[in-house]
Order: C-alpha cells, then structure tokens, then sequence
C-alpha cells in the first residue's frame, strides 16, 4: 500500500463537501467551489480535484477525487429520495431532527427567512479559511504529516468552529432533506470508507471474560482498577488500527472526544491542544467496531482467498498483541514493586504462570456485501421480518432511482453490520478457554487462583504447611500494615490490587502530565468514605469551629499507628471531587493543610468497631493509643454534628448503583422495535410534502411510515450520545451533583457507588437525562433539555431520545461488607429483574444487611403516573417523621388475606385507614395531632406505594406462578428500613 | 470386571448443602450458597463413604479403604458412578446448550457455518442461528422422556422442561456465626447466611448409578452432614435405538453432550484421539460451552487442596463429522459411547464425570 495515497485519499475525502453546504446547494450551487476552495487552502493548489459529477479533471490537478467513498456513505446513511424535485431550501427552513425520536431542533424565525447574517456565515467561512491556512500541509507526499494533518482536521477543526461561532455549526445536516446527522458524521465515514476501500471489512474485537475479571474484588479500588485497566487494554487494541487506519476507522465507540483517546492526541501525537484530559474513570467498553480494509497483497485475485485471510489474521494478531504487551508491561512493572517490598522467592513462580494465562481476545471479520455477493453472503443470515424490512426500502428506491439500487452505493451498510454482529455472537458461543491447574491454598478473592507464597511445593506439602507459607507472606507488613495477614491473593488479584502503587505509566492517566512518582496511587475511595461523604462535605464546612478536634484525630492517629501512619494513610482527596473542590476553596491556609492532612486517612477510621477490632487484638501498651484514637474520632463526629445544627453522622451504608440502557443491542443493530422514529418522523417536513407531490407512485408513501434504517451516521451520532452520556453527563451527575463516585461509564453501562441517601435521586436524574433528545450546557454548570428552537449560544449535546430508556439496580449494604456478592446479586436483579420481568425502563432496589439480603422492591420508574423515586422518598420521610407508624407493615401482613380478597379499592381503602387509625391512637397526644395533619397525604403514599408493590408482586415472579401477596409489602418494608436506617444513625 | 449399573435415589430428608471448592472465611464472607445438584466428586465421596460403613472398614485402616473402595481418586477398579441427577419420577438432564431460545423461531438448534472469519482460522466452524437475531441459553433440566425427544426426534417443544416456576428444589437460608473456641463465645462481626437445598413437592431427590449394591437406608451427607436416606430406584430405558444411530451414519453429523462437566487436558476440547473416539472416524465441527467451572475440593490421602481445575459444564456441546466411508460397527460404537462416562480425565469418568449423550443433528 502507498502510505501517503492512503492518507491523501482520506483528507479528500474529508473535504469533499463543505461544512455549509446546505446553505448553498438551494441557493447558489457553489458549495463545490467552496469546497475546493477549502481543500486547496489546505493541501495547496493542483493537488486534487473534487469537481462536479461528469466534469473533467481541470489541467494542472494531480488527480481527481473518486466518487465511491461520497456515494457509499450517502447510500449507507440516507434513503433514495429523488435528486432535486424533494430538496428543500434548508437556507429558509433551518430545521435538525432528532434521528432515534425524531425530537426536531428549528432556528426559524416566525413568518420571515432567517437572518444569517446573524449567525456569522460568512465569518464562518473565514475561520475556515484561516484555520487551513495556518495548518496547511506542507507536503502532500509525507504520510506522516499527512496522517498528523488528517488527525488535526478529523478532531480539531470541527471543534475549533464551534468554539467560535456556536453550536449550529455542529450539527449542520448533510441533507437538507433529512436534517437528522451532521456534515461531520457524513465527512468522517467517507474518510472511513476511503481507508477501507479496499475490499472492506466490518472488523469486531473483544477481551473476553471481562465481568469475572472486573467481579472478582473485594474493595472498591479492586473492582475500580479492574474496570480501569479493562479499558486501558481496550485502547491497546484499538490504538495500532487508529495510528494506521486512522481513528475514523473505528465506527463505534466513536474515538471522537474520547477521553483516552484525547490522551493519544494530546500526549503521543501533539495534535489537540487542550489540557491533558485525565480521567478517574473507566471510558471504554472492551468491545469495538472497525471498518478495515482487508488490504489484498500483489497477486491475490480473490479477496475471500487465503492471502485475504493472512490479512485479517494480522490485523486480529496486531491488536491481541498490543493488549498483550500492555497487559506484560504493566505486570512486570507490578511484579518489581512487589519484588522490592518482598524480595525474590518461589511467589514470581506463581505470578508468572497466572499472570501468563490473561487476558482472552476473539475477533470476527465479515467483508461489506457488494451487489453482486449480497444474496449470497446474506442468504438465510436474517429473519423473514428483517429481511422484508430492508427489501421494501430497497424496492422504494429502485422505484425512485433504479440505476442507484444497481450500483454500489452501501445501502448493505446495515445488514452487513447486522451480520457481522450475529457472527461475533456465534464466535463467543464456542466458549473457550485453556486449562490451568492451581494447586495449594487459592486466593480469597477470587477463590480460584493459588496465593502467592514462597514455599516450593512438588506437590507432596500438606494444607498445615501451605496455609502457614501463605500467611507468612500475606502477613509481611509491607503487604498487610496490620500483619494479620488475612486476605491472601493469588497473582492475577495481587496484580489489581498493586497495580497502581506500582506507580507504572496508567497512573498518568489520572495523574495527566503531573505524573511523578509522588503522586496519588489510586484516586479511589474506599466504600466507607463513601458512605461518609455527606459528613464529610459537613465537615469542610465546618471546618474553622472543629479544628481542635480534627487536629486531636490527626494526632491519635498518628500515636496509635506509632511511626508506620503513613502506611495506614491510604485515601487520596483526588479520589473525590467533590470533596477536594470544597476543600480547595478553604481560604485559611493552615486549616487546608490541616484538611488535606486529615483526608488522607480514610473514614473508616471515624467508626468505632473499626477501632474495637484494634483494641481487642492488640498488644496491652497499644491498646490504650487505640482507644484515644477512637475517643478523638467520637469527638470530632460529636463537634461536627453540634456546629452543624445535629447532621447525621456517618453513614454505615453506602449504594451500589447499577445502570444499563434498555433494548440498546437491538437499537445498534436498527431493530425496528428499538429505533422509534419512522421516516416521516425525521424527513423535513418541506421534503414530506414534496415527497406526496412527486413520488406517489415510488411506494414512499407507505416507506414514510416504517422505521428509520440504521447507518453509520446512526451509530455515530448513538456513539456520540453515549460517549456524551458516559463523559460528560454522568461525571457531572455523579461526582459532582451528587458526591459519588464513578467506577465504570462505558456507554449505557454505568457503575456508581454513592450514599444511600443520594443514590435514588442520582439514579432518577441519570435515567431523566439519558432519555432526553438533546441536551444544552457544560459539567461545570450542569446540563438541560433542548426542545423546539434551537440555541443560539452554547452546545447541542445528543442523548438517546424519549424512547431510550435506562434499567437500574442499587444495592444498599454495609461499608464494610465485601463487594464480590453485591455486585454478583446487582448484576442479577438487573437483568433479570428491572430489565426481564419488570419489562425494563425500572430500577430494583434491594437492601443487604451482613446477613444477607433483607428486602427488595422495585418498578418502573413511571408507573401508572407514579413517581416510584419520589413515593419511595415520601415514604422513608413519613417513616421518619412517624406519620406512618413503623408496624404497620406487619399489621397489614396480618390482614393481607383480607386486603388480596377484595378487588373494590374502597374496601381496601377502608381497610387500610382502620390500620392507621389504630396505630395512630396507639401514640402520644402530640405525636398524634402531629400524625393527623398529615393523614391524607401519608395514605396517599400509603396506597400508591402498595399499588406499585402489587404490580412488582405480580411481574417479579414468573407469568404462571400465582401472585405472592406478602411481596406486595415489599415497598412498604423497603421504605421503612430505610427510614430506620436513617434515623437510627441520626440518634448515634 | 463388573460394570453393570444399579439405580438409587438419595432422598433428602432435610435441607442439604454441597460446598464448591472455592475458600470461606466467616468474617470476611457473609453468604455462601450451595452447589445443586453436586458434582460427580461429592457424590463419589457419598458413595464410598456409605460403602465403607456397610463393610463395616476401620477409617483408619487405608489398607482396607483402598481394597474396599480405592484410595484418593483412584477408585476401586470396579466402582462406577454416573450422576447424580434431580429426580421426580424419573431424572433429570441438563438441556444440552446447542438449543437456543429465539422470541420469532422458537426453540432451534444452533447450527455450524462455514467460512468465517475469526481468531479462531477458517476451518473452524460457528455455531450460528441463521435468521435469529436475539436467541438466549436455555438454563433448565429436562426429564428423560422429553431430553429423548429432544434429541433424536427434534422435537424443540420442551413442554416437559422443568418450569423456572415449579422448581424442583429452591434456596432456604440458613444463619450461623464463627465461633471462637478459646474463649468459647460467638465471635463479633462473624455473622454468615447459608444457602441450603429444600426438595420441593414432587421432587424425590438425587439419582445416581452405581456398579456396586448400596444398602437402603439413612446417612448424613454434604457440608453440614444432613440426613438422607439411599433407595433403590428405577431404571429408565436410555439406550440409544440402532434406528437412531444408523440416521446418525447417514446425517454424518452428531451432537456429544455433556450431561456433567468434564476435564479437558489443554483447554475447552476433548481429546478424539483416545478411546472410544479413535475406533470412530470422526472430527470436531465445533463447540458450545458455557464459560468454565472452577472445581476443586479436598484431596485427603494428600491432606491437602486438591487442584483448582477448569470444567467444560454440564450442557456443553460438541459437533462431531464422520469422515470419509462409514467404518463398519460405527453405529454399535454410537451406540455404546451414548450414556457413558467417556469424555475427559479417565479417573474421573469413573466418577461419573464426562457423562455423554449422543444427539441428533436437525
């Protein structure tokens, strides 16, 4: 392959309209002058030409541009609609749609054209012209500038523009007629398409075993890092096919605006300048997409021979490879750190086997149909339903345009993706894996591996021996400050658990380019300081008036762990923004120090049986310096809760929040019953109304009403709306509105540990958002829906529409309970659960003491016009304030038979205001005058919180099992061991 | 050598509980739940200790163990096991994992394509489901006289599949909390939930096969030595029809299925080379199996864990071709392979490990 023809082609083609060409095409026509004009700026004069269909190549240009990569991406994205008679003069009727809802976005002014002049046309224009000039290529035969310049103007241009003139100029339509995807989109995927062209291939990749690998944790940092390095590996696979096909290749997750990939840009490539963009969490799911070129080697006649083969094999090769060496690289940098605390022994014996056997990588490739194979590649692939589907737009269109239909113009975009999606699903079906026998005492978190000792084993050594050199070696006090030695980790944990104390090149994803040895490990909080967040804020605030108090703390702490505190130090403020913000804001210097001081210690710390523990097992001179050091925690808990007018104290519980969009694999494989907008619904409408007036005969008036096809313009601007989603919003939400952490945002699938008492709210809101069509603002302000008139300033921020719709399940537990369960039982109840039985769009909450589950209870988050977040919310108010007295869900478990015999409401109502009534009259005179205020609203609440409890009753057992009633009461129950809860550490 | 099969039941008489090999620290784990039904190891254990009691052998006697029962994993030469299996009338059989469940075609079977591109090279096949978009696994246990069915007559209905509503067994919890006994009290923080087995109304209990005469009566069994008692039980008819096997010679193409796990020696494949397979003219099309099981547990002649191995599950599936010209005696070789111990480590088929079916491919 040339290098630099590769590289050329692509830049052309990102030039081939220009960024206005809607405005023109109705008015003057002139777009394709504009467009040369932009890409002779760029590339210099007599380079290429883009020229007009059957125009000749003008003398004095090296070549003329090959119409291919334009007509495949049109075809691939937009129905055949006729060329001219159903244009619309987009210039009069500035109108976007939204492509999943069809939500439309309009600048119309009322009764008169819009004034354009208003928004800078033509200083557009000279941006434009400015911005190529000053990064002109300087010469056109360097695949290395080329492949820098094509990155610059695939990234940075478009962000640039909008930077200066606002968010029109982002989602400029490619087709004034279907206004629903932008120039960009379009521009990218015939750049896309020009690096595949030759024999193109849908190319899926994935590290397998993913969700045992991240499960497999017993800490929060644990299952953080899991996650974390997961997507670090992800980008080890992608990378060799961005640096060589360029990141355009990747159809999904879009690399536009990734966070790791902006790491790429701004640190290997020095092509973005913005600020390092670090980030604390995981931003890559671990599968991805990619349009390649199967690119056939001199000789090779058929692309499907075995040269071909060879080709994809190396491809699939390169990209385990790079997890491979990543994932070698950062267990040997591991290895050393664990080898200066430790020193050698038989333990690297064992890391090395383990280490050997990670991570599992599978690859399909499946080549673009071309009219000629398409029977055959496709023949029996699809249902009757689909295929129908496809073969009616296709009958429309030939209809339309016969001569369209017969060339290649990628309207087998879908079903070649649909299929290639199929076959990656049948290559996981196979199920593979390589043995490994792991002898001796195993892991105690995964349960699986052998620990790590230094005793040689032949196999003959009893369980008294191994288990005495497995804790010899766990309880050394550089791995265990306590030397208990009690948790034992086999290679494959120690190396999570490790990895970012070993301080190798990911923590610089984080860290950003501050990075230095010094700084923080790991920017993750334990579950307890999570679950003490909300006094911890109080505590900030607080600050100047329990000084005395902090600094008593800070010096107990110091004296019990006697010289070794540092060791015990383990929280880092970066781990919480929301925290660190608050603190940096402090004025007083001595009191930020004295703050950044105290946070390095974590919050488990200010609990008492953490010091109890301590206490009882320690030696008799230590004893003492524990028990200061739990007095001086009490005190300053005591002083906090007195300056701020009696908050509660730390919480003992914390949520873990698990979130994943609804139906989302069927909405990327265009499933009619995920897309929810038809034709009609994002056709502009002058193109509707032009489309009844000519093109009655052509069968479109039926295609108006069936759904959208998906395209790569779909998936991109899906991919955009959850990397916007996963980027932007949920941080926002998470870390900063609600003082959570983010452990995973991978798209739709999200991972949050907050307090308990943020997590509903936070959940509502992150559902509120996913399911909006367009969003307006920033993470540093929050964000909005946009509706009707499009904005004028700030940004234009797809999500995924009405129709979308995320799943949720929390899990309320103890702080010191160990994660693997939880997340085990999360995962459950959410797909099978909110997602299967509760038919999606719901959230599952299910509280966990340290004996197990206790309740659980859940719904749609709408249902029959009731707020599940908010009557829940109501209901542990009420519980809390006695209005609902704490027995009556068991005085009503002892009426139930009679509240399930009756259908009449009124009789249950009767029934329900007699339980009240008599739990009322069981209370002091006040409380009971109290009570009686609110008795109208707290049966309301009463009543609505059983209705839903009758519907999860009915859907959460399976279709033919009788409905058990006693689960009815499970929102009640749910609601009053929240409230209890509460309250109960409210009185500590 | 004896290996003729008597049928027994073990019915539970209580809750039971089947540990897995994986570690547990009251303190540090809050919940374990049990394995059901156990694996061929755990059974073997039952087995033999029950064997041992009705010889009347001195435990600590290895020489009498080993002539009674064999030692460690190796079992006496005439022990064979294969199960246990859920019982309600008749057992129950893991659905193989090559029929999926699509909402528009129903119950198929997956089906192998040629000629896709994959790490895995061009000669092996997927196992695909041509024009279904959205299949699911089937996770259930289905009684001989409808896993017959399915396998030899293709018919997908599964009406007799045991019912997600009607379980045959469920999960009881069980409390405890560790002891510390130098001080003889309970031990703070230390509270712990046991998932236990109840058998549900119609559910008889386990059913297993063994080579050697078990005397009915009660014993304790599993983790938290439970009352059960052993049966004598039926026998229902499972040999695979010459009808079926000479349609198997003339399709060329067969399912194996696993119906307990089974221990490869390098990964997720059996090894056709060794007996019954190489009398057999055959090659691998392809594979279904779930991710692997972890099993382990305690070697006591060793006095220490045995290895942490991986386990094709119970259910996976293998696509198997009869190349070139039939071998005479083929279909008596089918035949003879189905509903036997023959796939995997050979001391543990004894066991009952590597226990296969033979099913049609429609």
């Amino acid at each position: 392959m040339n290098e630099a023809k590769f590289w050329q082609d692509k830049i052309i083609q990102l030039f081939h309209d220009p960024t206005d060409k809607v405005l023109h095409l109705f008015r003057d026509g002139k777009h394709t002058d504009f467009a040369q004009e932009l890409l002779d700026t760029f590339i210099g004069k007599g380079k290429a030409w883009l020229g007009r269909p059957n125009e000749a190549k003008p003398e004095g240009y090296r070549v003329a541009i090959d119409n291919k990569a334009d007509r495949v991406s049109t075809g691939a994205d937009r129905p055949v609609i006729g060329s001219t008679v159903t244009r619309v003069d987009w210039w009069k009727y500035p109108e976007i749609s939204h492509p999943l809802d069809g939500t439309p976005l309009n600048w119309n002014e009322e009764g008169t054209p819009l004034n354009w002049q208003k928004w800078d046309e033509n200083a557009v224009r000279e941006s434009l012209r400015n911005e190529l000039s000053t990064n002109a290529i300087q010469n056109w035969d360097d695949p290395t500038e080329l492949s820098m310049k094509f990155l610059w103007v695939w990234r940075c241009l478009p962000l640039q523009l909008m930077k200066q003139h606002g968010p029109l100029w982002s989602v400029l339509p490619a087709d004034s007629r279907i206004p629903d995807h932008s120039i960009w989109d379009h521009l990218r995927m015939a750049s896309a398409y020009a690096g595949a062209k030759n024999h193109p291939h849908f190319f899926i990749f994935a590290i397998g075993s993913v969700q045992t690998f991240i499960y497999q944790a017993r800490t929060s940092r644990d299952l953080w890092i899991g996650s974390y390095l997961l997507a670090d590996l992800t980008w080890a696979s992608i990378q060799p096919l961005a640096e060589e096909y360029g990141p355009d290749a990747i159809l999904y997750p879009s690399l536009n605006e990734n966070p790791l990939a902006d790491q790429w840009l701004i640190s290997e490539k020095k092509v973005l300048s913005l600020p390092f963009h670090s980030t604390r969490s995981s931003m890559l799911p671990h599968k991805f997409v990619a349009l390649l070129p199967q690119k056939a080697l001199e000789g090779t006649k058929e692309p499907d021979g075995p040269t071909g083969t060879e080709v994809m094999n190396n491809i699939g090769e390169q990209c385990r490879q790079a997890v491979e060496k990543r994932w070698q690289y950062l267990a040997a940098e591991t290895e050393n750190f664990l080898l200066k605390k430790v020193g050698d022994g038989h333990w690297r014996e064992i890391w090395k086997g383990q280490i050997q056997g990670f991570p599992s990588c599978r690859w399909v490739a499946i080549p673009w149909q071309t009219v000629e194979s398409r029977e055959k590649g496709f023949a029996g692939w699809f249902s009757g339903q689909v295929w129908q589907r496809y073969e009616l737009a296709r009958s429309v269109y030939k209809n339309t345009k016969p001569a369209y239909v017969d060339s290649e113009r990628g309207f087998d975009y879908a079903l070649t993706h649909h299929k290639s999606q199929l076959v990656y699903r049948s290559r996981k079906a196979i199920g593979d894996f390589t043995q490994q026998k792991e002898p001796g005492i195993k892991c105690s978190i995964c349960g699986e591996r052998e620990v790590l000792h230094n005793l040689p084993d032949d196999g003959s050594r009893k369980v008294n021996e191994l288990r005495r050199a497995a804790k010899d070696f766990w309880s050394n006090k550089k791995l265990d400050p306590d030397e208990k030695g009690s948790e034992r980790l086999c290679g494959v944990c120690a190396f999570k658990r490790y990895l970012t104390e070993a301080k190798t090149k990911l923590n610089q994803r984080w860290n950003g380019d501050s990075f230095n040895q010094e700084g923080p490990a790991a920017p993750f909080p334990s579950t307890s300081t999570i679950a003490a967040l909300p006094f911890l804020l109080k505590l900030v605030e607080k600050a100047e008036e329990v000084q005395k108090e902090i600094d008593g703390f800070i010096k107990a702490f110091d004296a019990a762990f006697n010289g070794e505190a540092k060791s015990h130090k383990t929280l880092h403020l970066s781990g919480l923004p929301s925290l660190k913000e608050k603190v940096k804001k402090v004025n007083d210097s001595p009191q930020k120090e004295l703050l950044e001081d105290f946070f390095q210690i974590d919050a488990e710390y200010l609990f008492s049986e953490i010091w109890e523990t301590k206490i009882r097992d320690a030696p008799d001179d230590k004893g003492q310096l524990f028990q200061t050091a739990k007095e001086k925690a009490e005190e300053l808990i005591k002083s906090v809760r007195k300056a701020s007018g009696d908050c509660p104290p730390p919480s003992r519980h914390f949520a873990l929040l698990m979130m994943d969009g609804d139906n989302m694999g069927k909405l990327l494989l265009g499933a009619d019953d995920a897309i929810s907008a038809a034709w009609k619904d994002v056709l502009h409408l002058k193109a509707i109304e032009k489309i009844k007036e000519n093109l009655s005969e052509t069968g479109w008036l039926d295609l108006l009403k069936e759904k959208r096809l998906i395209g790569p313009a779909l998936h991109a601007f899906i991919s955009r709306a959850l990397a916007s989603f996963a980027y932007e919003v949920v941080p926002y939400l998470v870390e900063d509105k609600y003082d959570s952490r983010l452990i995973y945002a991978g798209g739709d699938d999200l991972l949050v540990m907050s307090s308990a008492e943020k997590v509903l709210d936070l959940a509502r809101e992150l559902q509120q958002h996913f399911s909006s069509a367009f969003l307006t603002g920033n993470s540093e302000h929050g964000f909005t829906r946009l509706s009707g008139k499009g904005p004028a300033t700030g940004r234009i921020i797809p999500m995924l529409g009405q129709h979308a719709s995320l799943s949720a399940s929390i899990i309320i537990a103890h702080h010191k309970q160990p994660l693997q369960p939880l997340l085990t039982r999360g995962r459950n109840i959410l797909h099978d659960l909110a997602k299967e039985k509760l038919e999606r769009s719901s959230v599952v909450i299910s509280v966990f003491t340290r004996s197990g589950e206790k309740v659980i209870f859940g719904g749609k988050w709408v249902e029959n016009h009731i707020d599940l977040v908010e009557v829940i919310k109501s209901a542990v108010k009420a519980f809390q304030e006695g209005y609902i007295p704490g027995r009556l869900p068991y005085k009503l478990q002892e009426i139930l038979p009679a509240l399930t015999a009756t259908d009449d409401p009124d009789v249950r109502k009767k029934l329900l205001r007699r339980e009240l009534e008599t739990s009322r009259k069981q209370k002091s005179p006040e409380e009971q005058l109290v009570a009686e205020k609110h008795v109208s609203a707290t049966e309301q609440i009463i009543e609505q919180l059983l209705e839903l409890g009758w519907i999860f009753a009915k859907k959460a057992k399976a279709k033919k099992a009788q409905m058990q009633p006693e689960v009815a009461l499970n929102g009640l129950l749910l609601t009053r061991f929240l409230g209890s809860l509460l309250e109960k550490e409210g009185k500590e | 050598m004896n290996t003729e099969f008597k049928n027994y039941l073990l019915r539970p008489l209580d809750t039971v509980f089947f540990r897995s090999g994986q570690p547990f620290n009251a303190g540090d784990d809050h919940y374990i739940r049990s394995l059901f039904p156990p694996t061929p190891r755990t059974m073997q254990g039952i087995v033999r200790t029950r064997l041992l009691s009705q010889a009347g052998v001195d435990v600590e006697n290895h020489t009498d163990i080993e002539s009674t029962v064999g030692i460690g994993d190796a079992l006496a030469p005439d022990l064979h096991l294969r199960g246990p299996y859920p019982f309600s009338g008749e057992p129950y059989f893991p659905v193989p994992r090559y029929l999926v469940h699509d909402p528009d075609l129903g119950y198929v079977q997956l089906k192998a394509i040629p000629n896709l591109f994959s790490d895995l090279g061009n000669g092996y096949q997927l196992p695909a489901l041509p024009g279904g978009d959205h299949y699911d696994y089937i996770q259930a246990w289905l009684p001989w006289s409808g896993m017959y069915k399915l396998l030899w007559e293709g018919n997908t209905s599964l009406k007799y599949a045991l019912e997600e509503e009607n379980p045959l067994w469920i999960e009881e919890i069980r409390n405890g909390i560790k002891h510390d006994c130098m001080k003889g009290t309970t031990q703070k923080e230390h509270l712990y939930s046991m998932g236990h087995i109840r058998m549900q109304k119609g559910a008889e209990g386990l059913w297993f096969q063994c080579t050697r005469s078990l005397s009915s009566g009660p014993m304790s069994i599993g983790g938290e030595g439970r009352m059960a008692a052993f049966e004598d039980s039926i026998q229902p008819d499972m040999i695979l029809p010459k009808e079926i096997a000479q349609a198997i010679l003339s399709d060329k193409r067969f399912w194996v299925v696993l119906i307990q796990p089974a221990r490869f020696e390098k990964n997720h494949l059996p090894d056709l080379t060794e007996d019954p397979w190489s009398s057999l003219n055959i090659r691998l099309i392809t594979s279904v199996v779930e991710k692997p099981l972890p099993l382990g547990g305690f070697d006591l002649m060793k006095k220490r864990p045995a290895d942490m191995c991986r386990y094709a599950p119970a259910g996976s599936s293998f696509l198997l071709e009869l190349n070139g010209p039939i071998r005479s005696g083929t279909a008596s070789i089918l035949q003879q392979i189905h509903n036997t111990c023959c796939l995997g480590n050979k001391q543990e088929r004894q066991m009952g490990f590597g226990h296969v079916m033979i099913g049609r491919v429609f």
